[in-house]
Formats: C-alpha cells, structure tokens, sequence
C-alpha cells in the first residue's frame, strides 16, 4: 500500500470515528455524567454517593437480587427446553426445518409488547386458563403478580433467541463423528458431554447471553405480567419516565442503577468471552 | 434397531409440537379474541369483525403504525447506507484500529436496549433537542448500523482483491471498479442489512419509548400508552393482520432463497 492510499484510508475513515463518537460514545458518556457527577453551586463535582446510594439502599438490592434471579433461572429453563429443540430440528428434512425455522421466527418479528401482552390474555383473571389454575390450587385462577409469571414470560419471549444460534453451531458438526463414537460403545450421554456439547458450545454461549441480556435488563414483562415486583428495568424507567417531572429525563438514582446494569451486561459478555476463548472457537458474541 | 428409530422419531415430533404450543398458543388466542363480539378477552361471544372494522375509526392506532413504517423505513435505508461505507472504511482499516472500530461500533448492538434507550435521552437532553422524529429516527439508525455492518463485511473479506486491481489496471476509475466490480459482490450483504435493518426498527419498543417523546408515537409506544387503561380488541385485530403479512412474506422470502440457491450452486459447477 502506498503512503498516499494509506492517508485517503484515515481520511476517508474520519466520518465513521465522528459518527461513533457522537452518537454511540457520547450518549454512553451522559450516563456516566449524572451517575458520577453532582452540580454544585461551585461548579462540577465527582461523586460515588450516587452509586452508594443506589447500593446501600435495600429496595435496590432487592431489585438487583430478583433481576439477576428472574433471568438465571430463565436462562437455565430455556437452556433445558431449547437445546433439545435445537438439536431435534437437525434431525428434520430441509422442507421441515425451513418451516420450523420461520415459525420459530414469526413470533420475534412482532414486538415484545405485543407478544406479552398475548401471553397476559391467557394468564390474567378471567382468562380461557382460569378455571384450571383454580384446578391446579391458584385460588384467584391467575398467575398475574407471580414470580412464575415473570419466568414464563421470559421464556416465552427469548426462547428462539437460544434456539438458532445452536441449532446453527450443531447444524456444523460432522455427523460421522457421532457415528463413531456410537460405533466404539460411547453412551448417549458420552457422545451429548464429548462430542454435542463442546461442539455446540459457541452457539450455547451467544444463546445464553442473547437470553440473558435482555432477560436481566427488560422492564415491560415483569410490569405487564407482575407490576408489583421491581426489577432494576422497571426501576429505571420509573425513575426516568414517572418520577418527578416524567420525561424530564434527568435522574441520579437513575443513572446510577443504568451503570450498574451495564457492568452486569458487560461483566456477563467477558465471562462468556473468556470461556469462549479457552476453547478457541470463534462465537458471535 | 429399526423399531427404536421410529419410537425416538415419533418423540420428537411430539417434543417439536409441545414447544410450538407454547409459543403458538398464546398468539392463537389473540387471534381468535380480534373476531370477538364481545368486549372481554377472557370470553368469547360469538365471531364478529367488529373490530376490524372498528380500526378504521382508530387514528391515533393507525397514525402510530404509520409513523412506525415511517421510521422503520428511512431509519433502514439511511443505516445501510452508512453502515456499508462504515464496513468498506472498516475493512481498509490495519488490524488493530479495525478492531477497535468494530469493538465501538458494536455497542448498540450488544448493550442492554435500556441502557441504550436512557443514554440517548439524556443525550438530547444534554443538547436540548426536544424528543420527536428525528431522535427517535437517529436512535434507530445508530442501534441498526452495527447489523448493517456485520452482514457486509464478510461479503468484503470473500471479494477477490485482483479483479479490482485489474479493473483498475485496465482503466477503470475507483468509483466505476466499485460499482462494476465491488457492488455486485456485496449487495446481497447490504440487502440482508436492509431487510434486518427494517424489521428491527419495526419491532423496536424500547429504545422508541425513551426517545420518541409525547408528541411522537410508534406504533408499540402507543400500545404501551394503552396497555395502562383497557386495551380494545382492535389491537389484536391490527396484531393478526400485521402477523399474517410478516408470515406471507418469510415464506416467499424462503421459496425465493431455493431456487437462488440451486442457480448459484449450478453457476459454481459450470464455472
């Protein structure tokens, strides 16, 4: 490459640094402002009281608690229902798959609220289901205001987000290989913990955190399906959206939870980077 | 050997069926309540499309899909323009500072939509610009920018380099070489970016309801809005006739893709 080509490259690369900057940086920089800075009559102060507040306050840890809780064990029962789903699907002819593949897909190209808000119509009061969650020792014939319905409604929404990045990675692995373990004696828990598994694994790590993230962070299925509970969600966006002067959009209390709920999402992402990478295989995350 | 085969077929059929009843039959419900003649979504009073026709009385339900289409639309087509001159930047770039860049520019793609949302309305806060049009549109080609780049750039790292230098040799200019040589090879990256573009913005709730402000709805905001009183069966009207749209197009999208397929497939062999 010569010298003049390499100094059109920087120029030409100039735009997409601005428009990084102004618009991806920056933005995430405000958050940071109002969560570490206090205006004073002296002017601009740091201050990590906003974050102590945040942390010491017990309706916030509880928040916290239950929001890293609620999305655990959603990731673990997707993992439970989707892997085997995604395994199942390789087993079809091409014409099947293609239709399990847009079915699958249908329901994430409706938005969530729409889609929660379906799920509620058949869990609520007074829903086509009532008389059997009478049946089944609900006494008001409603799973509304449960911690069960909160679960649900996570799975029900995020469950294709874990399903097709495995169906993909195990869509990749030799089939002989499993033939030969089969061939040699290996069980089907050998060939699922030596071979499914560690194959699959890429793809298990970028579901579990496209399950996770959103699961961790969202606000609209635990207020549609449980609005007593808080989750760290719903706590930003009433801070933001309901407290004093909503839609003022300036919240300390708030900001400071939006950063601790980046480092979770930032936290969770290295975990998955990490183990991703001590098994050198290139996933998506 | 053969028998067992059957038996394990047979499971996982019915695996597969049970998983789609769950998916399925919450959706299979508010089908069938949006030709409800009643008002409850819990009884059924006869089939009626009272609420189909009731839509056509609904403006501000129409007016926010509208506005929803609206957004989705240039939001789509302005993200895929940058987002392919962002890629071709990109790929240019030496291996350290190509890192970096795509490191950044995946941020809205892997950062809580919340976060995301909150961030851009603190933002135009910050430099007063009042929520509306065109916050929510920049914060929708900002979070589809990153799609657009991710399904160009392997299509650049797939391109031949010597054709474009050849193109070049034979005096072509830059800007001919790229449509002549350059485009062709990548547009199915940028149009796959589009399409991925387009029905994100579509479906956006979150980042849409920090951002759109009063004055402003989506669709999925103003779903929101109703959800805090009693929503009218008309939403599940307007929700079956979206999803039967979106449904009709995967499909001919699906059967368009196999014949494509089988073209190309026979181009590598004859080549």
């Amino acid at each position: 490459m010569t010298k003049k080509s390499r100094i059109n490259n920087i120029l030409l690369s100039i735009p997409i640094h601005a428009w990084l900057l102004v618009f991806t940086i920056v933005p995430l920089v405000m958050i940071f402002f109002y969560a570490f800075v206090e205006v004073t009559d002296e002017g601009l102060k740091f201050t990590i009281s906003n974050i102590v507040n945040v942390l010491s306050n017990e309706r916030y840890q509880s928040a916290f608690y239950d929001s890293l809780y609620y999305a655990f064990i959603s990731t673990v029962v997707c993992f439970i229902l989707g892997y085997p789903l995604a395994y199942v699907m390789t087993k079809l002819s091409n014409g099947a798959r293609d239709l399990l593949m847009i079915l699958l897909m249908l329901p994430m190209w409706m938005n969530i609220l729409i889609r929660t808000y379906a799920l509620k119509a058949l869990i609520d009061e007074q829903s086509i289901l009532s008389g059997f969650f009478k049946f089944v020792g609900l006494e008001n014939g409603t799973l509304t205001n449960t911690t069960t319905a909160i679960i649900i409604g996570m799975v029900y929404n995020f469950l294709p987000f874990l399903v097709l990045p495995i169906y993909t990675s195990l869509l990749k692995i030799d089939y002989s290989l499993i033939e030969a373990a089969r061939d040699l004696g290996a069980s089907g828990v050998v060939v699922f913990s030596k071979i499914l598994l560690p194959l699959s694994l890429p793809g298990i790590l970028s579901g579990i955190t496209m399950v996770f993230v959103p699961s961790v962070t969202t606000f609209v299925i635990p207020q549609l399906l449980a609005n007593k509970k808080w989750t760290v969600g719903s706590l930003i966006e009433y801070k933001f959206m309901h407290e004093a002067g909503a839609g003022a959009g300036v919240s300390s209390d708030g900001s400071a939870l939006s950063f601790l709920l980046m480092i979770i999402v930032i936290a969770m992402m290295s975990i998955v980077n990490l183990v991703d990478k001590e098994n050198d295989a290139g996933g998506v995350v | 050997m053969k028998r067992r085969g059957k038996i394990s077929k047979a499971i996982h059929r019915i695996y597969i069926a049970l998983i789609m009843l769950f998916l399925y039959s919450p959706i299979a419900v508010l089908i069938l309540f949006s030709f409800n003649a009643g008002e409850s979504r819990g009884k059924f009073a006869g089939f009626s499309l009272r609420w189909y026709k009731d839509l056509v009385n609904r403006d501000a339900l129409l007016g926010s899909f509208r506005n929803t289409l609206i957004v989705a639309a240039i939001a789509s087509v302005v993200a895929t323009l940058i987002g392919t001159y962002a890629a071709i930047v990109i790929h240019k770039m030496p291996g350290i500072m190509r890192n970096s860049t795509i490191k950044v520019a995946n941020i809205p793609m892997l950062n809580a939509e919340i976060v995301t949302g909150i961030a851009f309305m603190l933002f135009f806060g910050a430099i007063s610009v009042p929520l509306g049009f065109s916050t929510i549109l920049i914060a929708h080609i900002t979070f589809n920018v990153p799609y657009v780049i991710l399904s160009v750039l392997p299509k650049l790292r797939q391109l031949n380099k010597s054709t474009y230098e050849a193109a070049l040799d034979l005096g072509a200019t830059p800007a001919m070489a790229f449509r002549k040589i350059v485009l062709p090879d990548i547009l199915p990256g940028i149009i796959s970016g589009l399409l991925i573009a387009f029905t994100l913005s579509l479906d956006d709730f979150i980042i849409s309801y920090f951002t759109a402000g009063a004055a402003f709805k989506t669709l999925s905001v103003e779903i929101n809005t109703l959800t805090k009183r009693r929503i009218p069966l008309s939403v599940n009207a307007l929700s079956t006739i979206i999803m039967i749209v979106v449904f009709v197009i995967l499909v001919i999208n699906n059967l368009r893709k196999r014949p494509n397929g089988n073209k190309a497939l026979i181009k590598e062999r004859s080549a």
